[in-house]
């Protein structure tokens, strides 16, 4: 070893050999560092808002009361104008339901698996190419997909679900200073035909209600403990950003209690109920009316979603159709 | 030759078995085939254990191989001797193997006797020198996490830079079948690789070191082979030209070609390797079983080197008492450690006891909460588990650290009980959380809060002359998961934290 460095060392070098040698070190100088990354790595990718069809249904929004989940999904949709007005041939749909919590379905924290195979079979059935399945979920992810038995649900209706990953959260371009603006949001919610949002309607601690526009927050990454702070301004900037085709409150089960994460079954009522609308705050106020009874003036992110124009709040200037099977 | 191929394709199919057993002891977890069973096999588990049942019939199936065939678990199954294989193979390549007459070859049972004598004192140090628990450190702590963790950041640069069909569908197959969605980070690990890789070093002095001499399990088993029926012949050869000697890795092979069975492991070296005539060549075979025959009474004078000499004995008997002197002085009675352990441990001072430290709880934990500890809980307590609130918690509706422990050192509870037993008990800090402090609503722990009914409550405080929904705990609630310590927002000190109980 010493006797090889003596040979380095002292050898006496050529003009040529030590521009090599000199060269060398300076490429190697460099790369060690980190100036190359500069040079190397692409401009960061950022997200583009999705956007939306323009899709005219035929309500505002309908509500479906019965038992059979499949036949009430069936409904609701057909009442809304079918399927196909939401879904063209070769799409690819993205369903996003409420996998958050590590819970049976029984306890009304996840939403219904039966809703989610229903949504997913009427999808595949207009002629979805694909239908993604996915949650950023609170717990355990292997856990929560496997015990709230929507894994198993969507795998045997045909959808394709799969744990987000981590390379496909990229920074979002807001477009308009906004306070989401350090959150990546995942970009398969974004890069799709056909986004529709699936949340199960459950008391919240901070925000009161969990429905649809609260669901949204499955998309985004990064540290989701801090989007809690000044959350009311957070979600509608979610929701302008994703803007879900169709909104679908599962209210099969609901939490009056406890929420979101449950685990009482005193808490949980049935209520029997679906509601479907393309307009999420219009869901969500008519969601909180009916299944709580609490006034949407008084929920923060709903009044701040309708107040930048995102929906709709006020329930009786909508187009409501009410169904019982 | 056919030997020799038998050999290593045994070897290496139980090597890459007990791998594959190792790398999938985590969530969805089989019932049978996972790893616990071969822990449970060595017999040290079932005497640590103080008898379990599984680990007594795991253990009495290796002893009833032990009493056929002699330690043919050391030489050809023991995953550790493979690793030792491997690296003498290469060291064998620039050094040429020389052996003496067996010395100091007893050391071990003293060893053992030592290790048992301790932990009926209540100070259990078997799992320092257990070769199985030795590998299983190395292979979780090092090997495992470096794996998923490489091969995560590797794919992860990879899609996010050029994201192919054909490398999302390779990357889509390893995320479900192969590597966990999720980096792991393991406290302490680099003390555990400094064992696993210390016996490996001594290999430059003697082969197989650890089974020469400390091997606990390797001890235990050659207690049983002393009576196996499988022996070597080698009446035709008088051993003058010492070739099987120096090649024996065990040192067994006396300067005369006679051999100390206990010490061999099978490994076939004496008859595959030799060059000589075949009528000189030793051969292993059967031997009608011999139970009540008393052994004739051996005139030869005795090799003192095989044991210890008696100066020798007194220092050790010495240096232990004042060892065991030493450990039970500076043992509390009762220790009360301000760590989290996992659920299912009932009394501190069993659980130690009863831990190997194998860390399949450790790896396990599906939030990667469990973390090995080092001097937090006393010397007795290096490397058991406990629960780090920075890197996870326990979820709530997991029993999996108490299905892995295969000396039921964390006890195997239903979902049910395991859901009431209380770990530690939150506390709200009130200088940091940020509702107390500046007003803020935030509420992220009463979200997570797992307990039905909330074991963080909420409750309208005035603070900074404003009316703000603020957290308070519910201590007869709190089972002390930490989930709403883990997942709390503010960075520097958390606003809540877990005390142990």
């Amino acid at each position: 070893m010493i006797k090889n460095l003596n040979k380095i060392f002292l050898k006496r070098y050529s003009r040529k050999n030590f521009l090599k040698i000199l060269s060398f070190g300076l490429i190697s100088l460099f790369l060690a560092t980190g100036k190359s990354k500069e040079l190397f790595a692409k401009t960061a990718k950022q997200l583009e808002p999705r956007k939306r069809r323009n899709i005219k249904t035929n309500y505002d929004l309908v509500t479906v009361h019965g038992e059979n989940i499949e036949e009430m999904t069936k409904r609701i949709i057909d009442e809304l104008g079918g399927i196909e007005k939401f879904v063209k041939k070769g799409d690819i749909v993205v369903v996003k339901p409420n996998i958050g919590w590590n819970r049976a379905p029984e306890y009304a924290a996840n939403t219904n698996p039966f809703l989610v195979a229903a949504v997913v079979k009427l999808c595949l059935k207009a002629g979805a190419k694909k239908v993604k399945v996915f949650d950023n979920t609170c717990n355990e992810e292997k856990m929560c997909y496997k015990n709230s038995g929507i894994e198993k649900a969507v795998k045997e209706a045909g959808g394709d679900i799969f744990f987000p990953d981590r390379w496909k959260y990229y920074a979002a371009d807001f477009k308009t200073p906004a306070q989401m603006q350090d959150f990546p949001i995942y970009s398969d919610a974004v890069n799709c035909d056909c986004f529709i949002n699936i949340p199960i309607a459950k008391t919240h601690g901070h925000t009161k209600l969990t429905l649809s526009i609260k669901n949204l927050m499955g998309v985004c990454g990064g540290n989701r403990s801090t989007m809690h702070w000044d959350i009311d301004k957070k979600l509608p900037e979610v929701l302008s950003f994703i803007k879900p085709d169709l909104n679908i409150i599962d209210g099969h089960r609901i939490l009056l209690r406890n929420g979101p994460r449950g685990g009482n079954l005193e808490d949980v009522k049935k209520a029997s109920v679906l509601i479907a609308s393309a307009d999420a705050v219009l869901a969500d106020a008519y969601a909180s009316q009916t299944l709580y009874n609490i006034n949407p003036e008084n929920i923060g992110h709903i009044k701040e979603a309708a107040k930048s124009g995102l929906g709709n709040m006020n329930i009786s200037k909508a187009k409501i159709k009410t169904l019982k099977l | 030759m056919k030997i020799k191929l038998l050999k290593i394709l045994t070897q290496s199919i139980f090597f890459i078995t007990i791998c594959i057993l190792l790398w999938y002891l985590r969530y969805p977890l089989h019932n049978f085939f996972n790893a616990v069973i071969f822990f449970q096999i060595s017999p040290v588990t079932a005497i640590v254990s103080n008898f379990l049942q599984t680990a007594l019939i795991a253990a009495a199936v290796l002893i009833i191989i032990t009493l056929i065939f002699g330690r043919i678990f050391c030489g050809w199954i023991c995953p550790y001797g493979t690793v030792m294989d491997i690296v003498s193979f290469f060291i064998s390549i620039f050094k040429k193997n020389k052996e003496t007459e067996p010395k100091r070859i007893n050391f071990k049972y003293f060893l053992l006797l030592l290790l048992i004598v301790l932990s009926a004192f209540g100070l259990q140090m078997l799992w320092l020198f257990e070769p199985l628990t030795i590998f299983a450190r190395g292979f979780y702590f090092t090997f495992y996490s470096a794996a998923n963790n490489l091969s995560n950041d590797f794919f992860y640069y990879l899609m996010s830079n050029n994201p192919g069909r054909i490398t999302e569908g390779i990357y889509q197959i390893s995320k479900s079948i192969v590597i966990e969605n999720r980096e792991l980070f393991f406290n302490n690990s680099s003390s555990m690789l400094i064992f696993f890789t210390l016996p490996l070093v001594m290999l430059l002095f003697k082969r197989r070191f650890l089974c020469r001499y400390i091997c606990p399990l390797g001890s235990i088993l050659a207690v049983f082979s002393m009576k196996a029926l499988f022996t070597r012949k080698s009446e035709s050869c008088a051993g003058k030209c010492g070739q099987c000697k120096n090649l024996c890795r065990m040192n067994a092979i006396k300067d005369d070609n006679s051999y100390i069975k206990q010490e061999c492991i099978l490994c076939m070296d004496c008859i595959r390797e030799t060059k000589c005539a075949d009528r000189y060549k030793p051969e292993f075979s059967f031997i009608k079983p011999v139970i009540c025959n008393l052994p004739k009474k051996d005139n030869s004078p005795k090799h003192k080197e095989n044991g210890i000499s008696r100066k020798e004995f007194l220092s050790w008997l010495t240096v232990s008492l004042g060892f065991i002197f030493f450990a039970l002085k500076n043992k509390p009675a009762v220790k009360k450690s301000n760590i989290i352990r996992p659920p299912g441990i009932l009394n501190e001072n069993d659980f130690k006891q009863k831990c190997i430290r194998c860390g399949n709880c450790i790896k396990a934990c599906v939030t990667n909460g469990l973390q090995p500890v080092m001097f937090e809980s006393g010397i007795d307590g290096v490397w058991t588990p406990k629960l780090d609130a920075k890197t996870g918690y326990c979820e709530y509706e997991c029993i999996l650290c108490g299905q892995v422990c295969p000396t039921q050192a964390i006890k195997k509870m239903t979902v049910e009980k395991k859901m009431k037993t209380k770990i530690g008990v939150a506390k709200i800090q009130k200088d940091t959380c940020i509702s107390w402090r500046d007003g803020l609503e935030c509420l992220v722990c009463e979200e997570h809060c797992p307990i039905p009914s909330k074991a963080v409550k909420v409750k309208k405080e005035m603070i900074n002359g404003e009316f703000v929904k603020v957290p308070y705990i519910d201590e007869n609630l709190c089972i002390g998961c930490s989930i709403c310590q883990n997942k709390c927002p503010v960075d520097e000190k958390k606003g809540i934290i877990v005390e142990s109980l």
